[in-house]
């Protein structure tokens, strides 16, 4: 069944790991290339991509529920939002809110213990 | 969801973004055996004579020779003064066909995908699950045992997002990549293959010139 509303972050978070497992899906495929290019063409690199940048914007409504109404409104980071089509071809235009987010690969970063004295 | 045909019911979003991406690896590794292949029908053609790598046949440098007049200065110092002479001399030029086309080998620079997503449903499961720590430690003489019963939590989310249009636009921008390293070393080595031979005597076209051999 579908959800009147779902979390927001909730929907981030899936953002993020679809991004994720999107590179995954392309990580794999250049190391099933590995072999080949190592047999045939050896002096050739493995073609591999990074996702440098989303861009995604999304389209909502933050839900007023009866729950969130007795908990005195939304947590943050926990907002409750309506997502689904029909609900917001339903709505008012000022009752849309957009949220522009943009996904970028971060270098891990790797701590050194400071030389001391 | 009733409305949603039912093959766009469980497209994931990782889907829609790692084909193209999945695509386009593939397409490169596609343009990098075509660069392949074309070196090896055109700059090269089997020898059986021996057998390279891997018990493969081996493989000839396919030359190409031209034959062209080639306007020669010859000094000729035992006169006196030294005359200058010019001949035309035909010539013949061996070159490997590796050195003189262009290798294709593009590259994708970079892919723009564009698509728009409706999300339909977000399931979410989590789970969470923790264990006491508990440690004990007895002393007993020169040794110490440590006992400990650990645990970790974990935390998933599941999600279910689903789409119903299908517009996707992908924008791809291919380059010509400069040739592998090993490749222009192999060029390289060619070029230096390259030869001049003449194929008779000149022919005389300019009178002999006296002193420093300037005209």
């Amino acid at each position: 069944m579908e959800k009147a509303e779902v979390s927001l972050k909730a929907v981030v978070t899936g953002l993020m790991q679809a991004l994720r497992e999107a590179k995954l899906l392309g990580d794999m495929e250049s190391a099933r290339l590995i072999k080949t290019y190592r047999k045939s063409m050896p002096s050739f690199s493995v073609p591999a991509f990074a996702i440098s940048e989303v861009e995604v914007e999304l389209r909502f409504a933050v839900a007023e529920s009866q729950e969130l109404r007795r908990r005195g409104g939304a947590q943050p980071g926990d907002i409750k939002i309506k997502i689904s089509p029909e609900t917001l071809k339903g709505l008012e235009p000022h009752q849309i809110s957009q949220l522009r987010i943009k996904f970028s690969p971060v270098e891990l970063r790797v701590f050194e213990k400071p030389e001391e004295g | 969801m009733a409305n949603i045909p039912a093959e766009l019911r469980s497209l994931p979003l990782e889907h829609i973004v790692g084909s193209p991406l999945v695509a386009a690896i593939k397409a490169q590794a596609l343009a990098a055996k075509t660069t392949v292949d074309f070196i090896k029908e055109v700059g090269l053609k089997p020898d059986d004579s021996w057998t390279a790598v891997d018990d493969q046949s081996g493989y000839e440098a396919r030359y190409v020779e031209f034959k062209f007049d080639r306007l020669v200065e010859e000094r000729d110092t035992s006169t006196d003064p030294p005359t200058t002479v010019q001949k035309i001399v035909p010539s013949k030029l061996t070159v490997p066909m590796l050195s003189i086309v262009p290798i294709p080998y593009l590259r994708i620079n970079d892919m723009t995908i564009d698509f728009e997503y409706q999300i339909r449903d977000v399931e979410t499961s989590e789970s969470t699950s923790e264990t006491k720590i508990s440690t004990s430690a007895k002393m007993n003489g020169w040794f110490y045992k440590v006992q400990l019963k650990g645990s970790f939590t974990y935390r998933t989310a599941n999600k279910r997002e689903t789409d119903r249009r299908s517009t996707l636009k992908i924008t791809v921008n291919a380059v010509q990549d400069e040739i592998p390293e090993g490749l222009a070393r192999v060029l390289d080595i060619l070029s230096d293959a390259m030869k001049v031979v003449p194929i008779s005597e000149g022919t005389v076209v300019t009178t002999p010139t006296g002193g420093s051999g300037e005209t």
